[in-house]
């Protein structure tokens, strides 16, 4: 298999309009079949549309370069978009460039196409009627949200009605609370005939996470201590810009457990250094989450249980090794610790990696509900 | 697929991770063999560089061999560096290699078990392997019987703390060498371990394109309907090798080609092109539809052998333009040996779904190309609107499934070529994984491993497939046994097998499809 990506031929930025976008992307093929510029048979390959929107130039041109990277894996064909309308001056132009992996001998050479597209002022009403007839029929369409909270303009209503998910990150929200509630009231909404699927990158993040203690809860004795959990505290490291996410991840994953463990919210209040102390019940047992800010690790977790089968479970990361470890103590077991490795952290990869699922990801909607009625809460 | 969770987790609902398997002990028997090192330990080290082991896995390699703990260490991490496929760091293989042991002894002798047990003890003790314990045997099939024993013996043959660790066993093919020694080999196994501790191992089952049949078949709407009698004219299924028999003479004059691929690879492979949609994608249902496959196929008529089965042996030829001997030059082969390096078969599955469908298989060393296919062939369209003409030129619509090399899947069909006259012209539909998905797949021994150590026996041969395989084929064996060199056709190497198997075809106006 490849391991390279190549650019094979790029386009000047000119104005355009789909006539000549379809002109443009056949001009492509046609000199990448005749192997002037990479000497091997070329094959197109598409197994879904990639669209992603941004809203400023620095962000496309990021994008730009992530494509390449993602669709090594999941050959597509990307539409890259970026809107502009603040803008004062008119603007709408489109480039074209073919992805390709460098074969290795007796391969074909695999191309994708990618469609950059760039709108200003108030050309970015136009950018659908150039987005939609670029989509491939009957394959996924995903959109990569490049913003921050989740609020599509008007604009993209009709795009959005042939998109299958939307691809968010909600490390990227600035406020929190205020991006998972509105993000809660996004899932909801239908569009055209139906709803979108979404998924988070900052939840696939965590995909290692809920192994790790769903594994630490396996046996007989720890699942019974799940229904007896009595405090949990979950500390976000946010002293370094490699750790942007971390809060809204604590976030996810508490309401992650008290989804999965049926806790209703019941109160909340502030603790002195910004965090929360959000109270559950559990079938009439108090359940304490602490969410606190804490100087160190990126994330870390300790649940605490009552009654006969008491346990201490602690979770935590270990950058130097990539890995996750939880350190698992119940009643009538020998402590033990397992690792989990810390999976995709490359936005490249977790994008890679949610294309893969084209359905609706029910427990992620489950929980973005449950956190929009915790952070919903006075306090 | 299934997998072993104890107790509902509700934190496990909509995860989309495998579930990593528990930490546990692997015990290779014949572990200085070239199994070891070319597969096993390989296909390990690549589980555990993509997260899908337990954080500790213990291997001890058990063998005659004399080697220290350190030796073998270095054995394997060699093993790793030459078989992986990808460039790999020192420390990372030194990493994955740190709980690797090796006990030197006779394991034909009971009193070699008690170091075994000990070390197991002494394992579990620090938490490495939790009292699961997974038996890989790696030997030769006559050892099976004795080791069995004597795991039983040893009190290692169940689990150490039933409902809470698992113990398993893994068996490689060849199942036997007939029905009956097959029979003498499951009931020995089964003597102290029950059939769910049994994994029988046939790595062709955990090829992602042999997988990826039933998910062409059972996740498509389109080709369940048409996958019967009524539409598909005929079935042929080709596993070729361009290469001979690698030095293994001594072997394959006891084996032969029937018993070395067509008892197990080929067979399963028919099994699950003609087996009726299981009720889930689970161990139990899955091998009771491929079962039921078997017990439909029509036994061989000896009295009229020509029509259903072609043997053959190569001569010299030409591979890959270098000259090659033939296989009665080769070393360690008889220069009389009438022993079988290409076969071809006629298959009749007698049940509502396949009566009247043929299915041929033929498989074979020192053929055209390496090439694993299965070609379905659809009937003609009933009635031809285009004239004369077009009436025998026009082709049947083909399925063709790729299993190796370059895995795919290709449809043929009919198109009309531009023209202001009525001209058609077969055209081609193709899927390739390469080009649609941009990721290696796992090898199929670490599919298998994973499987295992999860208890998800679904891609695992269970003990009747393997006796009703040989129930079919051993009649056959003993006949050409009996016959020697009578009925031996021979084929140059090089070539796409005797003349005698496009005869077998021939006969029902059919012809083997070009690959």
């Amino acid at each position: 298999m490849a391991s390279e990506n190549l650019s094979l031929t790029a386009g000047e930025l000119r104005i355009a309009n789909v006539a000549n976008l379809e002109a443009e992307l056949s001009a492509l093929w046609q000199s990448a079949a005749e192997g002037t510029e990479t000497r091997q048979p070329v094959t197109r390959a598409s197994v879904l549309t990639l669209l992603a929107y941004s809203e400023s130039e620095q962000a496309g041109a990021e994008t730009l370069k992530l494509i390449g990277e993602i669709t090594h894996e999941s050959p597509c064909r990307a539409v890259v978009m970026v809107a502009d309308r603040a803008a004062s001056q008119a603007q709408l132009r489109a480039s074209v460039f073919a992805r390709c992996r460098i074969p290795t001998p007796g391969e074909r050479q695999v191309c994708c196409e990618v469609i950059s597209l760039y709108a200003s002022g108030p050309p970015v009403e136009g950018l659908k009627s150039l987005v939609i007839p670029l989509i491939i029929p009957e394959l996924p369409v995903y959109l990569w949200w490049r913003g921050s909270d989740f609020a599509p303009p008007a604009y993209l209503a009709d795009i959005l009605r042939v998109t299958d998910r939307v691809l968010v990150d909600s490390s990227a929200f600035p406020d929190v609370e205020h991006g998972f509630t509105a993000l809660a009231q996004q899932l909801n909404r239908v569009w055209g005939a139906r709803r979108l699927a979404f998924s988070d990158l900052n939840w696939t993040r965590l995909t290692p996470w809920r192994e790790l203690l769903a594994q630490c809860f396996e046996f007989p004795e720890a699942v019974s201590c799940l229904h007896q959990i009595s405090k949990v505290r979950i500390e976000w490291g946010e002293d370094a810009s490699t750790r942007r996410g971390a809060k809204a991840a604590a976030w996810l994953l508490a309401a992650w457990l008290a989804n999965r463990l049926n806790w209703q919210p019941k109160k909340a209040a502030q603790t002195k250094t910004g965090g929360r102390v959000l109270t559950f019940d559990c079938n009439g047992q108090p359940v304490e989450v602490i969410l606190e800010p804490a100087v160190g690790e990126r994330l870390s977790v300790s649940i605490e249980t009552r009654g006969p089968a008491a346990g201490v479970f602690r979770f935590m990361e270990n950058p130097a090794a990539a890995e996750l470890t939880g350190h698992c103590a119940v009643v009538g077991r020998p402590p033990f610790v397992r690792r989990m490795p810390l999976g995709a952290t490359k936005i490249s990869q977790v994008i890679s990696h949610e294309l893969h699922f084209p359905s609706r990801d029910l427990i992620y909607e489950q929980v973005i509900d449950t956190l929009a009625r915790v952070v919903a809460l006075p306090y | 697929m299934a997998t072993t969770a104890v107790v509902p987790n509700p934190l496990r609902e909509g995860m989309r991770m495998r579930k990593t398997p528990d930490p546990c002990a692997i015990v290779i028997f014949g572990a200085s063999g070239d199994l070891t090192a070319r597969k096993l330990v390989p296909a390990l080290f690549s589980l555990d560089r993509g997260g899908m082991l337990p954080p500790t896995v213990a291997v001890i390699g058990c063998a005659k061999t004399p080697y220290s703990h350190e030796k073998f260490r270095e054995a394997m991490a060699a093993a790793i560096h030459k078989y992986s496929p990808e460039t790999v760091e020192d420390a990372a293989v030194t990493d994955f290699l740190r709980h690797f042991y090796y006990l030197t002894d006779n394991f034909s002798d009971v009193k070699a078990y008690k170091q075994l047990t000990d070390l197991l003890e002494k394992l579990d003790k620090e938490g490495v392997a939790q009292g699961n314990r997974l038996f890989y045997m790696a030997t030769p099939p006559s050892q099976f019987p004795v080791i069995v024993s004597h795991l039983n013996s040893a009190g290692l043959a169940k689990p150490k703390d039933p409902g809470k660790t698992w113990t398993r066993i893994v068996v490689e093919k060849p199942f036997g060498r007939d029905l009956t020694s097959a029979r003498q080999l499951n009931s020995a196994v089964l003597s102290v371990f029950s059939e769910d501790q049994v994994y029988r191992i046939d790595h062709y089952l955990g090829k992602e394109t042999v997988q990826n049949l039933l998910v062409l078949r059972f996740a498509n709407g389109i080709f369940e309907p048409i996958w019967n009698r009524r539409y598909i004219d005929h079935v042929e299924i080709t596993v070729a090798e361009d290469i001979g028999i690698e030095g293994r003479g001594g072997y394959y004059e006891e084996a032969g080609l029937l018993r070395d691929m067509i008892q197990n690879h080929v067979m399963s492979v028919l099994s699950l092109v003609a087996m009726e949609p299981p009720a889930s994608f689970e161990a139990t249902q899955v091998r009771d539809e491929k079962a039921k496959v078997l017990r439909a196929i029509r036994p061989f008529d000896l009295d009229r052998l020509s029509e259903f089965a072609v043997r053959g042996q190569y001569l010299q030829g030409w591979v890959k333009g270098q000259s090659v001997p033939a296989y009665r030059a080769e070393p360690k082969v008889s220069p009389t040996s009438t022993t079988e390096t290409y076969a071809a078969l006629k298959f009749s599955v007698d049940n509502w779904r396949w009566a009247g469908v043929p299915f041929y298989v033929r498989s074979g060393k020192r053929l055209a190309k390496h090439i694993s296919e299965i070609v379905i062939e659809f009937r003609r369209v009933p009635h031809m609107v285009f004239g004369k003409t077009w009436r025998d030129s026009v082709e049947p619509n083909i399925m063709s499934v790729r299993i190796q090399p370059n895995e795919g899947i290709s449809v043929k069909f009919n198109a009309k070529f531009p023209a202001t006259t009525m001209q058609i012209r077969p055209v081609k539909m193709e899927f390739r994984y390469a080009d649609s998905f941009g990721v290696e797949a796992p090898g199929a021994y670490e599919t298998l491993l994973l499987d295992c150590m999860l208890g998800d026996q679904t891609l695992f041969t269970r003990e009747d497939a393997v006796e009703m395989a040989w129930e079919l084929l051993t009649p056959l064996l003993e006949r050409w046994q009996q016959d020697g060199a009578g009925g031996l056709a021979f084929y140059e190497a090089g070539t796409w097998g005797p003349a005698e198997a496009d005869a077998l075809l021939a006969r029902d106006g059919r012809h083997w499809h070009r690959l």
